[in-house]
């Protein structure tokens, strides 16, 4: 597949009473077209706010994109003001975002079907009643009965769940290139979790969508995902199809993360300690401070950048880019 | 719904109930004998036709009156009769100047509720104007202009205002009126016009300071909300957000407020009506106040609460219909 | 914990048995914010606040030290001098009874500050107990008192400050009063909204549940509950308070003269307002002045308590 999105040396910031928060440090990475990439990592790494970034959504004031390229369809998404046309014909169109609250990320104060239609009306040349028919139609698709009924009620009548497969639909209206999920299913029930899962990997792989799936949990990206982006403190600690991930962690981040999936019969492992604090880090490994492994000069040199070890698969750890003697 | 209207109809007439026997206490605790001042004309009148009324009958006239005004009986018989009365729509007439209430009352009133609701509306357009521009265009030049200026703005009292237009645009410029009202149709339609724009300037600066400031935090609310997330993330132009998502939204808050508003418009006309000599119930009020012309407060206070009642009760159910999740229950 | 955290930066975690240990760094947490520190940046971040502060700071000066300020005695009455333009000697004029006017404002401040300040005290105190009382006391007491403040509140504040005003006559206790009445309505529902919000906590339920009484609720978990919005309101209505004062006093039924009130001092001006504007136009500055300072003062106290505005500024 082509290359649908590519993401190099992405830094945002936010600047607050305690001083500038490095959110996104460096960051680079790519998406081929109807890829599935996971996005993983604590609260708090960066990953969201990578995403948000992409799509010009971080909140500004306080937040700020300080630096990077990506280059989607021939052009650099972050040169566009975030407000201006092209930057609009690209959101909702090219690229569509699911967010994380399914309470609060639906208008209260107008009907489902007004909220879904106006993305067709905003991007496609075509009228209110069209759009409501393949917003019904949308609906339908992803499982909500008596969708044209539907249409007319307001998010307060729908469940959580009920919610986020409305927000999936909305995503899918323009068929786009590639849909953001940003802990689309983190906050509903376990099973209903599963469903909505189930119902994104099915859309984005009958309509060949590329997918980008921001999570906190490994298990559910090592599902669905063909390739893993691993964030810590704002970096992409790691990278590298899943299958590699899992048999061969080159970080000892992914290594704790990887305990941290239950398995059965298996006793469960946490990564000790909190992730550091992202103001005025000093240039050594961030993820020092837990790490099982680290050796004296990890406290001292300066953490190395992503670099690759094999073909598709690359490490920030000094350790383990020493013993391939790369650093 | 219904239900729920005819439910709050009920209150509101339970709650002008409640207002009417405050303001009958609050009435009989005024200062004063309301009857002194008639009795004491009537002397006047003796005296000049050669008669020399002595206390007596000073004590007499003042009984008289006193009966014939009902103010000899227990205040709770007084209640219950003027209740009487009111029910069959009958205020009565004036005490002191000898109007008949409810034709007196009514006229004024549309002077009144004329000059509040072109208030208002001034109010309402620039106050939500201006704080939306100030919300959207956040911490800018212009966010800063309109919100220093409301800040200002919300601390000159109304009479403040009044005293500078005069001063500014009748004394200085010689442009316009500065005191005297006329309806429009009822004789110089041109004069009326310039005649109302004092006083609806007075009556809307400091509302459109208050309401500026409300919008814009409001609207500031609104626009970091998820929702408005979303629907930039749909790919919504600006203006599209603002006027879809945002204002909608932004308002609800500022719709429970406008019960408020109205309150405040009737309070301000008092004060409006006095400097500016309107003939309206703001005026009447306080020359009734003055002159303890009881029966004619008393209708006043009781149609102010009347609209205030009913002008919430519009406001609930103004509320709702911008509200989707709010149900009638 | 916190504290732990920085006397031992270098701590074991306690490995599961079976299990070698190892040593997790702690970083050293940033320092805490001092609440207090913190109150004072974010109350005077904004440059406006400040100017307000300037203001009441300004005008309390004036209110405390007016004998010793004022160049003249503010009721000294000379007829063969009135109605003066500014002058060396009266740098404000002198009004249509010869005093001069510098001197009444600076009295002026004093009545200003005390109406104002015992306004919000004893309004605030009045609607306090009375909310208390609507959230605790029984149905019967609950729905009295709120209903008597919606029928309170569907008259303009204006018409019962008139009445109280008239009736308790036009010295400084009554027109405290009158505007106090006109106020309370707002407390009661501020203090019963607290109560009926709190009540609903579960740490109410299990006070009530190990047999707490009524009024340690009251002290214990209700009242620190209302003190933050309590303040800001105070402070919010302070502004307010001195302008319904004004008002009052403007239409002739507030503080009678011949003191000093800003709003009779306006009113007495008006008369020549077209070839002394002065008389009228400085008062009511003076008057602005005052209420601008304590909305803006208002307006950072309430942004420095709001937890919402914690950790949010540049």
């Amino acid at each position: 597949m082509e290359r649908l999105l590519t993401v190099s040396g992405l830094s945002t910031e936010f600047r607050t009473e305690r001083g500038v928060v490095k959110a996104v440090n460096n960051v680079s990475y790519h998406i081929d077209g109807g890829e599935i990439l996971g996005i993983v990592g604590e609260s708090g790494c960066g990953k969201s706010v990578s995403q948000l970034s992409l799509m010009q959504l971080v909140p500004s004031p306080p937040g700020r994109v300080v630096a990077g390229t990506a280059e989607f369809g021939g052009v650099d998404l972050l040169k566009y003001p975030r407000k201006s046309r092209e930057m609009c014909s690209i959101r909702g169109r090219e690229i569509s975002m699911i967010f994380q609250e399914p309470m609060t990320s639906l208008n209260p104060a107008i009907s489902i079907g007004s909220q879904m239609s106006e993305v067709l009306i905003t991007h496609l040349d075509i009228g209110k009643s069209e759009a409501l028919e393949r917003s019904a139609d949308m609906l339908s698709q992803v499982g909500i009965p008596d969708a044209t009924k539907r249409l007319k009620d307001y998010p307060h009548q729908f469940s959580g769940g009920m919610r986020q497969r409305v927000m999936v639909a909305m995503a899918m209206l323009c068929t786009p290139k590639l849909i953001i999920a940003d802990e689309a299913t983190t906050a509903l029930d376990a099973t209903i979790q599963a469903q909505l899962l189930e119902l994104l990997y099915k859309m984005v792989s009958e309509y060949k969508v590329a997918l980008a799936m921001v999570t906190h949990n490994l298990g559910v990206v090592a599902r669905y995902a063909q390739r893993i982006n691993v964030m810590y403190a704002g970096r992409v600690v790691e990278t590298g199809t899943v299958k590699e991930i899992w048999a061969n962690p080159l970080h000892p981040y992914t290594e704790g993360l990887i305990s941290c999936v239950p398995k059965l019969g298996e006793k469960l492992e946490a990564i000790r300690g909190m992730p550091p604090s992202l103001i005025d880090r000093p240039p050594t490994c961030p993820f020092l401070a837990r790490c099982k492994y680290r050796q004296d000069p990890c406290y001292s040199e300066p953490v190395a950048d992503l670099t690759y070890i094999d073909k598709g698969h690359a490490t920030a750890c000094n350790i383990k880019l020493k013993e391939a003697g790369l650093l | 719904m219904v239900n729920y209207i005819i439910r709050r109809l009920i209150y509101s007439v339970f709650l002008v109930f409640l207002v009417s026997i405050v303001v009958f206490v609050l009435m009989r605790m005024l200062p004063g004998d309301p009857v002194m001042d008639m009795v004491e004309q009537q002397i006047a009148e003796m005296v000049q036709a050669g008669h020399a009324p002595d206390l007596e009958m000073q004590q007499f006239l003042r009984n008289q009156l006193m009966t014939y005004h009902g103010l000899d009986r227990p205040v709770s018989v007084q209640f219950a009769h003027w209740l009487g009365d009111v029910i069959r729509l009958d205020f009565g007439r004036s005490m002191v100047r000898g109007f008949d209430i409810v034709d007196e009352v009514g006229r004024r009133m549309v002077v009144s509720i004329y000059l509040a609701i072109i208030s208002m509306v001034v109010t309402l357009i620039f106050g939500i104007l201006f704080g939306t521009i100030a919300a959207v265009r956040n911490g800018k030049l212009i966010d800063n202009v309109i919100t220093s200026i409301s800040n200002f703005g919300m601390t000159v009292p109304g009479f403040m205002i009044a005293i500078l237009l005069i001063w500014v645009f009748g004394f200085l410029l010689d442009l316009l009126p500065i005191f005297g009202f006329q309806l429009p149709w009822m004789g110089d339609p041109g004069r009326s016009v310039r005649q109302t724009i004092l006083p609806v300037l007075t009556m809307s600066l400091g509302g459109i300071a208050g309401l500026a400031r409300m919008t814009r935090s409001a609207m500031l609310d609104v626009l970091n909300a998820d929702y408005v997330r979303t629907a930039w993330a749909k790919g919504m132009r600006e203006k599209a957000v603002i006027f879809k998502h945002v204002l909608k939204n932004g308002l609800m808050p500022i719709v429970s407020g406008v019960g408020g508003m109205i309150r405040g418009l009737f309070g301000g006309s008092v004060i409006v009506e006095s400097i500016f000599v309107v003939p309206g119930v703001g005026q009447l009020l306080v020359m009734s106040m003055l002159s303890l012309d009881y029966p004619v407060i008393q209708a006043v206070t009781l149609l102010m609460a009347f609209i205030t009642v009913i002008s919430n009760l519009i406001t609930d159910i103004l509320y709702g219909w911008v509200d989707p999740r709010i149900q009638y229950s | 914990m916190a504290t732990e955290m920085t006397n031992n930066p270098k701590r074991a975690v306690n490995a599961p048995p079976g299990e070698e240990a190892f040593e997790v760094l702690f970083e050293e947490p940033l320092p805490p914010v001092n609440e207090f520190k913190r109150f004072m940046k974010v109350f005077l971040h904004r440059k406006v606040v400040v100017v307000g502060l300037v203001f009441v700071i300004i005008i309390l000066v004036a209110g405390l030290f007016s004998y010793q300020i004022a160049p003249h005695d503010p009721f000294q009455i000379n007829l063969l001098n009135n109605l003066q333009p500014p002058s060396s000697e009266f740098l404000l004029g002198t009004d249509d009874l010869g005093r001069c006017l510098l001197s009444r404002i600076i009295h002026g401040a004093r009545l200003a500050l005390i109406t104002g300040v015992s306004t919000v005290f004893i309004s605030s105190a009045i609607g306090s107990v009375l909310g208390l009382v609507a959230g605790f006391a029984g149905k019967v007491v609950e729905d009295l008192i709120m209903r008597l403040t919606d029928a309170w509140l569907s008259l303009p504040p204006l018409i019962i400050m008139m009445f109280v005003g008239v009736i308790l006559g036009r010295g400084v206790v009554g027109i405290v009063f009158a505007v106090a009445l006109g106020m309370f309505p707002g407390y009661i529902r501020l203090v019963y909204g607290q109560v009926m919000t709190v009540k609903q906590n579960d740490y109410i339920m299990a006070s009530l549940a190990m047999g707490d009484s009524k009024m340690r609720i009251i002290f214990r978990h209700i009242l620190p509950n209302c003190i933050t919005p309590l303040i800001v309101t105070m402070t919010m209505s302070l502004g307010g308070a001195v302008m319904a004062e004004a008002g009052l006093s403007f239409i002739g039924l507030g503080l009678a003269p011949p003191s000093p009130a800003w709003g009779t001092m306006t009113n007495d001006g008006y008369m020549h307002l077209a070839h002394l504007p002065l008389l009228s136009l400085a008062p009511s500055a003076a008057l602005v002045l005052l209420v601008f300072g304590f909305n803006m003062v208002g307006d950072g106290i309430r942004d420095a308590l709001d937890p919402k505005m914690r950790g949010t500024m540049e």
